[in-house]
């Protein structure tokens, strides 16, 4: 799986690079218009990671090129214009996501690998994890087979985890992930608390090899025994 | 007071003194000339009579004759030598009309025919009054005419020339810089207005573009903010999965993250707050209130069980409203989470939906809110330190952006806050 990830802010560039390098994405780094520009036309990327504000041209012509090229790369819009007419326009574009900056790597990291999932047309969406199956499309989770039943929060706080298994997951950024701004931030971590709680004791009664570990009380990871 | 009337007032005023002067000199003048005139008589008919009187020394001219109007006095040499002829006003008694007449009396000292004579001679002139009678009437008429000239001309020069400056007011009245029209400007051939409608054409265009730039510089700076918070996030993630990180060093970073994330969120509203100021959302959408409000209500329910909240839905109808879609479901969160967040153990949410109105009542330690602070920014009123107070800002904006008016009340312990759309 390879990424082109255009961005011009040096740092994040940089950040962004450590993030594909740590998740086993193959990569290239772009910081302008032009050379991303040149890449795109050398290579096939499965998934690009779009900066809108460029120096020397804005990312949404490239959206333009690769729709006149007829190139069928993901491109995840990664800016900080959080204008409906800016995801509009990106996504009528061609985009395939629109996440806003700040952003947590986490949830980049969920969106990119849908991404990717959506463009390789695959046909059984399901995701394993040591003894754990996850059908996605039907929302389903088992444990050796077994049906675990799980309300919707456990159950994207299940996916959320595995699908970002490589990192330790904030608390901040997996509480933004299941509620966004409708709870505030202490409140949630409770609410957060009793949720891993609750399925951490599922996931241990079904039998699950994978652990969910807390990590100095700052983030959570889910491990294989 | 009017301009105008001011002006006119004054100018009335001015004209009053100097018809006033005028009068008198008027009557000076006249009175002069109408001496003049009849001395000038009175001294022809003297020269007259003493030529004749000299060719027709019969003549008896010496004894007083009622029926003529002059009197010979004989005198003596000396009083003859040391008379001087004069012209002096006299009143004789007129008993016809039973009153006292003016006239005008020569005195003047002659030698006819070997003898010395004082000779008075009286005419009867214009008198006094009646000069003045004429002069109040003519120039008091001129006055009165001059005075209803001038202010019905004054109505119509009010009505027509500064009619435009007028309309300018009522225009400037009604101006808002917030409001995306230039105040439209009348059209005048005036020069002073012309230059005073491009004063305000000039003010105005000033005045916008700096609110503009104002308008832009906060979503600017919002968004400016966005990738340094980018790159401190994903640096403070990096920091977490270090291997060498202890526990002491995890919980300082988590402080960091938790302020990062809290000034994401403010970064994030601010935004918002600006965007929503700045016109940027269409109020096109036909949003689904009810089911708008089913799908926030998840959302809150770690919050329901913790507080052991009873939530009531009264009267759901099916209501859908013009708006903006997201704004509006920004409108009924802040509105659910204040609350949610906001409310006693084993206390209430009651929300009902009638036609036209959403009503969001819950039970709370606070009383009566002050109704003009809480849709102010960054009003804060219980502990909860994690709370911006932008919430309810929020809600009031787009309330007023779609042209919704959103009311707080307190009644039977509970606030309630109902959305009239």
């Amino acid at each position: 799986m390879k990424l082109l990830i255009v961005e011009d802010e040096v740092a994040l560039l940089k950040d962004l690079g450590a993030f594909a390098e740590k998740e086993g994405f193959m990569f290239d780094l772009a910081g302008d218009y032009r050379s991303a520009l040149e890449k795109i036309m050398l290579y096939q990327y499965d998934c690009i990671i779009l900066d809108i504000n460029l120096p020397d041209n804005s990312g949404f012509s490239i959206l333009e090129t690769l729709h006149e090229q007829q190139k069928s790369d993901g491109v995840l819009i990664l800016s900080a214009r959080d204008s409906l007419d800016d995801k509009l326009k990106g996504l009528g574009l061609g985009a395939d996501d629109y996440l806003t900056k700040p952003f947590y790597y986490s949830e980049l990291n969920a969106r990119i690998k849908a991404i990717v999932r959506r463009k390789q047309f695959k046909t059984s969406k399901e995701v394993r994890f040591s003894n754990i199956q996850i059908n996605l499309d039907q929302r389903l989770v088992a444990v050796s087979g077994n049906q675990v039943n799980l309300t919707k929060k456990e159950y994207a706080i299940l996916t959320h985890l595995i699908s970002n298994r490589k990192r330790i997951l904030s608390k901040v950024a997996l509480a933004e992930y299941i509620w966004g701004d409708y709870v505030d931030e202490a409140q949630s971590f409770d609410f957060l608390f009793s949720h891993i709680k609750n399925l951490k004791r599922k996931l241990k009664e079904a039998g699950a090899g994978a652990e969910i570990s807390n990590i100095y009380g700052v983030g959570y990871q889910i491990k294989e025994p | 007071m009017k301009l105008l009337s001011y002006t006119s007032r004054t100018q009335l005023v001015l004209f009053l003194v100097l018809f006033g002067v005028f009068a008198a000199v008027f009557y000076l003048v006249m009175r002069w000339n109408v001496y003049r005139n009849v001395d000038e008589v009175l001294y022809n008919r003297k020269m007259n009579l003493l030529a004749y009187l000299q060719q027709h020394p019969r003549a008896p001219y010496a004894g007083d004759n009622p029926l003529d109007d002059f009197t010979f006095y004989k005198i003596g040499e000396p009083a003859f030598r040391n008379g001087k002829e004069a012209y002096s006003n006299t009143l004789i008694y007129e008993p016809v009309d039973d009153e006292l007449d003016e006239y005008r009396k020569l005195v003047s000292y002659v030698k006819l025919h070997g003898n010395f004579y004082r000779l008075e001679i009286i005419k009867p002139h214009l008198e006094a009054n009646e000069i003045i009678t004429t002069v109040a009437i003519t120039l008091g008429g001129l006055f009165v005419g001059l005075t209803l000239c001038y202010y019905v001309s004054q109505r119509i020069i009010s009505q027509k020339i500064w009619k435009p400056f007028y309309e300018l007011l009522e225009r400037l009245r009604r101006y808002r810089m917030d409001k995306a029209t230039e105040p439209e400007l009348p059209a005048s051939r005036i020069d002073e207005f012309k230059a005073l409608n491009e004063a305000v054409a000039e003010l105005s265009s000033k005045n916008k573009e700096i609110f503009e730039s104002q308008k832009q510089f906060t979503e600017n700076a919002s968004h400016e903010m966005q990738t340094p918070l980018s790159v401190i996030q994903s640096r403070l993630e990096a920091l977490i999965e270090r291997p060498e990180l202890t526990g002491k060093q995890a919980e300082i970073i988590e402080g960091i993250i938790s302020s990062t994330q809290r000034l994401k969120k403010l970064n994030k509203t601010l935004l918002l707050l600006s965007r929503i100021e700045n016109k940027q959302f269409p109020l096109t959408d036909q949003v689904a209130v009810k089911e708008t409000i089913d799908r926030m209500l998840v959302h809150f329910e770690e919050q329901k069980e913790k507080l052991n909240l009873t939530v009531q839905i009264q009267n759901a109808s099916d209501l859908t409203v013009k708006g903006n879609t997201l704004l509006t479901e920004m409108l009924i969160q802040n509105l659910l989470k204040n609350a949610f967040v906001h409310n006693t153990d084993n206390g209430k949410v009651l929300i009902s939906l009638d036609a036209g109105c959403l009503t969001i009542a819950n039970t709370g330690q606070a009383d009566k809110l002050d109704n003009g602070k809480i849709f102010d920014r960054f009003y804060k009123r219980s502990g909860h330190a994690e709370t911006w107070g932008l919430g309810l800002s929020i809600a009031r904006k787009v309330s007023e952006t779609s042209g919704w008016s959103l009311h707080y009340t307190h009644q039977a312990g509970q606030h309630i806050f109902s959305l009239y759309f």
